[in-house]
């Protein structure tokens, strides 16, 4: 039972009172909204800004240098020596191999687990599901120094075990360096994207499944033909999300870096960045390799998104 | 045709199995290597019981270095219980809006938002730095804390929440009874709201106790250091001086045990948000 | 910055805090009317020498901070500072690091500050290590000449003196090679040493002839030195790796290695780190490629800058002056522990043997052998603009060449093409000789 509003009023002095409410939505609007984009301003597009702007003014040293520095606008010259250091395009290549080591095989397993505990044959699932997501609630720099200590002789019972077999393993040399990140990131990172896909694999109509039982498709042909590309969209978005990520590779590397020195201090492109910014003190080219890691991302994003609406247009 | 129904099942669960251990087994040895002391560590056998001293490993934690283990661990229960309650009020209020409110160019401005969400933390981390350095806030507490307030996806998930939790029917009622707005959203709307707070709380908490790149660029001052850096330098003495690492594992064991904690208290709500964020 | 904190450091940290502020109290001790000057270091004995200096006059007040070793922080420390605006009169910078600092506007040009009597009083070839162009930019404290220092008692037992030309040291590593010793480690992550090696074969990594920078890393002499010790490595006459680390200090520490290459200064602080093999070790020339023409190059060293942004430059020369070429401030550093360094002001190297204790060298003048090998420095050797990075890359590169991913010299190419790029992004004008 309501009551109703206000009394009459003189037109003339108060606007009308559906103006009058518009008005007010509007403050709450941006009562509501302006915290955000406070932040937003101050934490995203200014720092967005000054990345740009630094990456294309810079500490002139004309001659030898040892004369007065000036700061000017010098075009594109952090780029150049950007896209000429060969140890950013190492970085580029490390972080490449990864991607093609790591998205594969972590689409593939958190996929197929998913597909497994959603198959009404496996026991235990909600304890499956809670044991397998128990990493993500790992920090990071915590999971990395686990799998540093397993990896580190001596303090490490894997290659103590395989020792007692007559087997050096040695997980942090240089060719195994790489598969031994990428590991610490499938470790992290399997649970989270299990329990994605098996949330989304709920949201299939049952009845699609049940046709397809009916139609005769076995377990692994309904999982593979049928609810897989029914979660196209968690898929595309666990790959799109994990590339932006993996571009990002810094934590373990870094901790990695204090016991191996196969990980040099440039070895990931966000390495090279904060090696730029404080070790070798030019934010110009630190920023011009953050514009260029950016570009990347954004390069990556939208081809990711294109090739797969692309296939799913093709598809249907 | 099909392989016997039996041996279907008994892969299916072997190959779960299998999974679940490969993610318990580090968890395990974490536990136990927290409770060997130094000697035992690099000699003995993980599984035996030689050099079991879990609390002498915990007293050596709190007094090495004079106590500063402690310090970081109350620096990051600041940044990251503050940050993501702060955080998530401001994403959700956001959200809402977004949700509730029609006004030019929204959609565009929510693709600003959605953007946001792909920027590599590195890449903003920099001139942050020098942005904080410039205005005199370089390695102090706000220079980490303010930052990580900034939660475009906690947006998007508020958005997504507020269709889901708060009918238009409420807030048309609320209208119609004279209630300001936000009067509304705050008595009732975030009411309704509470676990998408909730949710998009812990997806934040997780998200500021892992930062690491942002705390590393900003602080230098060891005091303020959150647990993830305190224990990345103190593994990086360890390599000289060995009387780090136990006390390095105790400290992550200890560092695990807030987020654990609170995912398994709360589980409803990250499972319905990440329902929210799969399904989308 | 990859910050490696060690236990001392953050010990002494946090234990230098309260000095710095006690001593930086508005008033404090300081004579009225003494201009107040701030001196940061990484170096032993700092704190002893600074007393002495404020005792020993009352117009000048020096406030010392403690900070961590370049490469541990410290430069990044000062690096910061200058940009904040905060930075101290007085700083510490080693050799290799000159260039950059003086490029960055770190490190003031101080050639007309440097008064005759005090050029007068510095060995000539260090002072030119920190002369570019004519200008000079920090004034040296110690010139490390690079020694072979041996374990006399391994070395008799298989029945060898120190070798004196590189193909003699080939044939005492041949020698004393067994299955767990060998004659020395090449260090991986000894930038430095690996440049002072170079150094002494002629190698010229950088100079500043016709208003560029020439940069030639992989120069003819370089690619010999490489070339030699990739034979050495080839043939596992020597170990490779790390030698800062624990591996290299258990190699010392259990005689798995009899011999390092390495600066004067390293007889003290080996004396300091292993007091149990006293009586054990000695020092010798470094092996030459020619005897009739022999040369070395310096591994490690500081010198004194007084930075761009100070106030009071005159006050900081008279420190700086006093602290490299008195005999009171060698006696106070000295008082601090154990040092063998081998200071660049001639008149002080007397000082330096009275207080050095010479049982743990079996009694050997290691002091006049310094002397000796200090007039070899060979000289116009320049460092190079960015050679904090230089090294690093190097170093990278060492480490890939020991785990079998190509040899030292592609590592010595590969630093050189790192390197171009931050030369390039300043705006300096270089020139390059690859080879």
């Amino acid at each position: 039972m309501t009551t109703t509003l206000a009394r009459p009023e003189s037109a003339s002095r108060t606007p009308a009172p559906r103006v009058r409410t518009r008005h007010r939505q509007g403050t709450a609007c941006a009562v509501l909204m302006a915290p955000f984009f406070v932040l937003l301003v101050v934490v995203f597009l200014v720092p967005a800004g000054t990345a740009l702007w630094l990456s294309f003014f810079g500490a002139d040293e004309p001659g030898l240098g040892f004369g007065p520095e000036h700061t000017i606008f010098v075009g594109f010259r952090s780029y150049a020596a950007v896209l000429a250091d060969p140890t950013f395009l190492g970085g580029l290549g490390v972080v490449a191999l990864y991607c093609l080591l790591y998205l594969p095989l972590l689409v593939v397993t958190s996929l197929g687990l998913a597909l497994l505990l959603d198959s009404g044959v496996a026991r235990l699932r909600g304890s499956a599901r809670l044991a397998l997501f128990l990493p993500h609630a790992v920090p990071g720099i915590i999971a990395a120094i686990i799998w540093l200590y397993l990896y580190l002789p001596g303090l490490s019972p894997v290659v103590d075990l395989f020792g007692k077999a007559g087997i050096t393993v040695d997980f942090l040399g240089i060719h195994t360096v790489i598969p031994s990140m990428v590991n610490i990131a499938l470790w992290s990172n399997l649970g989270y994207n299990v329990v994605v896909f098996y949330a989304a694999l709920q949201a299939v109509p049952r009845e699609v499944i049940e046709a397809a039982v009916v139609d005769g498709a076995g377990g692994v042909r309904t999982a593979l033909r049928i609810k897989t590309p029914l979660i196209r969209a968690s898929i595309v978005m666990v790959v799109l999300f994990t590339l932006i990520w993996s571009l990002q590779l810094f934590t373990e590397p870094m901790l990695l870096s204090q016991a191996t020195p196969m990980i040099t201090a440039r070895f990931s492109p966000s390495m090279y960045i904060y090696d730029a910014a404080f070790t070798r003190n030019n934010y110009g080219l630190a920023a011009a390799a953050s514009v260029i890691l950016l570009m990347c991302t954004i390069a990556l994003s939208y081809g990711v998104t294109r090739w797969t609406n692309r296939t799913r247009e093709a598809a249907q | 045709m099909n392989p016997p129904k039996f041996l279907g099942r008994a892969a299916v669960n072997t190959v779960v199995a299998i999974s679940v251990l490969y993610t318990l087994i580090p968890a395990l040895w974490l536990v136990l290597a927290a409770m060997k002391d130094s000697d035992a560590l690099f000699g003995s056998d993980i599984l035996s019981l030689q050099g079991f001293s879990p609390l002498k490993n915990l007293q050596d934690l709190f007094a090495m270095d004079k106590g500063i283990y402690g310090r970081w661990y109350l620096n990051s229960l600041l940044y990251a219980v503050g940050g993501a309650a702060v955080g998530a009020l401001v994403s959700i209020a956001c959200g809402y809006a977004f949700d509730k409110y029609v006004f030019r160019h929204k959609e565009k401005l929510f693709g600003l938002v959605l953007a946001a969400v792909m920027v590599p933390q590195t890449v903003l981390a920099l001139p942050l730095y020098l942005l904080a350095s410039g205005t005199g806030v370089v390695g102090t507490v706000w220079a980490v804390f303010v930052p990580v307030l900034f939660n475009p996806f906690g947006v998007y998930l508020g958005r997504v929440f507020s269709q889901g939790y708060v009918p238009r029917e409420v807030l048309e009622a609320a209208r119609i009874d004279g209630a300001g707005e936000l009067a509304t959203y705050f008595r009732v709307s975030l009411r309704m709201l509470g676990p998408g707070v909730v949710t998009v709380f812990l997806f934040q908490l997780t998200a500021i106790w892992n930062n690491f790149f942002l705390p590393m660029v900003m602080l230098s001052d060891q005091k303020l250091y959150p647990v993830s850096l305190g224990l990345y330098s103190w593994n990086s003495a360890a390599t000289t001086s060995p009387e780090y690492y136990p006390v390095v594992i105790m400290g992550s064991l200890l560092a695990v045990l807030p987020l654990v904690l609170a995912f398994a208290l709360l589980q409803r709500f990250w499972r319905s948000g990440l329902t929210a964020g799969a399904v989308k | 910055m990859p910050v490696r904190p060690s236990r001392r450091t953050v010990l002494a940290a946090g234990l230098a805090w309260p000095l710095a502020t006690a001593c930086s109290g508005p008033g404090g001790d300081a004579p009225r009317g003494a201009t107040r000057i701030t001196f940061w270091s990484a170096l032993r004995g700092s704190q002893q020498v600074v007393d002495a200096f404020n005792r020993s006059q009352n117009r000048i007040q020096v406030v010392f901070r403690q900070i961590p070793s370049g490469d541990q922080g410290g430069y990044a420390k000062l690096s910061n500072a200058v940009r904040a605006g905060n930075a101290p009169d007085v700083a510490t910078i080693e050799y290799p690091q000159v260039p950059g600092f003086a490029i960055d506007g770190v490190a003031r040009d101080i050639t007309d500050l440097v008064g005759d009597r005090l050029r007068a009083k510095l060995l000539p070839q260090a002072l030119r290590l920190t002369t570019f162009a004519g200008r000079v930019f920090t004034v040296p404290l110690d010139v490390e000449p690079m020694v072979l220092h041996y374990r006399t008692d391994l070395f008799a037992r298989h029945g060898s003196g120190p070798p004196r030309t590189w193909d003699e040291f080939t044939a005492v590593a041949r020698k004393v090679r067994d299955d767990r010793s060998r004659l020395v480690a090449f260090a991986t992550d000894g930038a430095t040493q690996f440049a002072a090696v170079s150094w002494q074969a002629g190698a010229q990594w950088f100079d500043t002839a016709g208003g560029a920078w020439n940069v030639s890393l992989a120069d003819a002499a370089t690619r010999r030195v490489a070339g030699y010790w990739q034979g050495l490595i080839d043939e596992g006459l020597v170990f490779a790796n790390g030698v800062q680390g624990r591996q290299g200090d258990a190699q010392i520490g259990q005689g798995l290695v009899l011999a390092r290459l390495s600066g004067a200064w390293d007889a003290g602080a080996q004396m300091k780190a292993r007091p149990g093999q006293k009586g054990k070790w000695a020092i010798a020339p470094l092996p030459q490629w020619d005897p009739a023409q022999p040369a070395v190059g310096t591994h490690g060293g500081s010198t004194f800058a007084v930075t761009r942004d100070s106030a009071h430059p005159e006050a900081a020369m008279e420190f700086i002056e006093w602290q490299v070429s008195h005999p009171d401030a060698l006696r106070a550093r000295l008082s601090s522990g154990t040092s063998s360094q081998y200071p660049a002001a001639p008149d002080l190297v007397e000082v330096g043997r009275k207080a050095f204790d010479r049982r743990y060298y079996g009694g050997q003048d290691i002091y006049r052998l310094f002397e000796t090998e200090a007039l070899k420095i060979r000289d116009g050797w320049t460092w190079g603009p960015r050679m904090s990075a230089t090294q690093r890359v190097l170093q990278d590169g060492f480490a890939r060449a020991s785990a079998g991913q190509g040899t030292l010299l592609d590592a010595v190419r590969d630093a050189q093409r790192a390197t171009m790029p931050d030369l390039l992004a300043l705006g300096l004008a270089t020139t390059e000789r690859s080879s």
